[in-house]
């Protein structure tokens, strides 16, 4: 029997060599990218560093300025306390004369200027007030403005409670004095 | 890793399974020593920049509150001007530190002479006096100018801050009249939320200083509180 060689026929060994061949292959590649990703971070890094200097040197010139105006900054820190408190303070008055006066010049539409009898104004400005007329077509005239959107733009909550002829007239006729007792809420205004 | 990688290979060289000098396998495996090392410098690399950035962040955002404070003060102080000291004392003097009743008598005292409103009896009224404030209740007789002058400057007119909480007015009847009128102290531990000086705020402080015995426009050294004067006598007997 013949016998051949065949040139072309490549049994091909699978040794231990070259199962580590393919994992340092593989290990390479893996090595080169954790180079780069060491040379990325330590650029981020170098990057970072620079722009911590900077602010570290903008901290220090901060610092010194705020250390420099502390007194400054004392006085302020005081004006403001004091006038939150003012402010604060300021909300536990009924303001009694603004809100008074306004009611006076709202209810001084009609022909007669009527008599403000009596009025109670609270710090949250809720308020109970009398009014009286002594002819009959001003009462009628007021009964109409009270409903007007006018009016009632002075006030959040309004209520006529009571309404009475009172026979103690100020005028000292026979005809009876028309009152009206209010109350509700005035709306806050500008004091300015 | 060193080691074991050593005795790895040493152990196929034993074997006769690899037929490659040590300095071959050295050579071509180098990478199974470095490996350790780029993991290790990675690692610092990145923990490096990870924990400067973190620095980072918290020095900028210090800069950035010490920036605001900054700002702050320099736009307050645009506001103020020069004059946050005087404004101060405008305050302490309405709303003092401690309580001193004498002060409280003396606002009684100078409302009720430059309204006309005669305050003829107060007492405290202990159920609305608490550790900030002290409510008196005045009673006072007058006309009607005299009660409306007196409504109109009360909250100021005597130099410390009067509120009132409820006033009922009953149309001609001013004599007897009763107010509860509340003088207030800072409290120490206590500090508000603080926000911008305003133009408004001035503008309040400079109308209030009109109603107060302290003109904003002079001398820091000519408004301190001065002691009032009171007669005095040489001669004791």
């Amino acid at each position: 029997m013949k016998q051949y060689i065949n040139l072309f026929r490549k049994d091909k060994v699978v040794g231990y060599s070259d199962y580590y061949d393919n994992i340092a292959w593989v290990l390479n590649l893996i090595g080169g990218l954790l180079f780069i990703a060491f040379l990325i971070f330590s650029y981020l890094q170098y990057q970072v560093q620079t722009q911590y200097n900077e602010a570290l040197a903008k901290k220090t010139e901060t610092t010194l300025f705020l250390k420099n105006n502390s007194k400054n900054i004392a006085s302020i820190n005081i004006f403001m306390n004091g006038r939150n408190l003012l402010y604060e303070r300021i909300k536990n008055d009924s303001e009694f004369l603004p809100y008074y006066t306004k009611l006076k010049e709202i209810v001084a539409v009609t022909e007669e200027i009527p008599n403000i009898d009596s009025i109670v104004i609270e710090k949250d400005k809720s308020t109970k007030f009398i009014i009286r007329y002594k002819t009959y077509t001003s009462a009628l005239q007021f009964v109409h403005i009270i409903e007007s959107e006018t009016f009632l733009s002075n006030f959040t909550k309004l209520k006529l409670s009571s309404f009475n002829l009172s026979k103690e007239n100020s005028n000292g006729g026979n005809e009876p004095d028309y009152v009206f007792n209010f109350e509700g809420n005035f709306k806050i205004f500008d004091k300015k | 890793m060193y080691l074991i990688l050593k005795a790895i290979l040493k152990y196929l060289i034993k074997s006769n399974r690899m037929k490659i000098s040590l300095l071959d396998i050295f050579q071509r495996y180098l990478i199974f020593l470095v490996m350790p090392l780029m993991i290790f410098l990675v690692y610092l690399s990145y923990t490096g920049y990870v924990n400067k950035n973190s620095e980072l962040e918290l020095l900028n955002s210090d800069l950035q509150s010490d920036q605001y404070k900054i700002d702050q003060l320099k736009n307050n102080q645009k506001i103020v001007g020069d004059k946050v000291d005087k404004y101060n004392l405008l305050l302490m003097r309405l709303i003092p530190d401690r309580e001193d009743y004498f002060s409280i008598i003396r606002a009684l005292d100078k409302i009720s002479q430059s309204s006309g409103f005669i305050i003829s009896q107060y007492s405290i009224n202990p159920q609305d006096t608490s550790t900030d404030h002290t409510c008196v209740q005045v009673e006072g007789n007058g006309d009607s100018d005299a009660f409306y002058k007196f409504l109109e400057d009360y909250r100021y007119g005597g130099d410390r801050l009067m509120t009132n909480g409820a006033i009922e007015f009953v149309s001609g009847k001013f004599k007897s009249s009763k107010l509860d009128l509340c003088f207030y102290i800072r409290e120490k531990a206590k500090t508000t939320k603080s926000t911008n000086i305003s133009q408004t705020d001035i503008e309040l402080l400079d109308k209030i200083s009109t109603k107060l015995s302290i003109n904003l426009n002079e001398d820091n050294s000519s408004i301190e509180i001065k002691p009032k004067e009171y007669s005095t006598k040489e001669n004791l007997f």
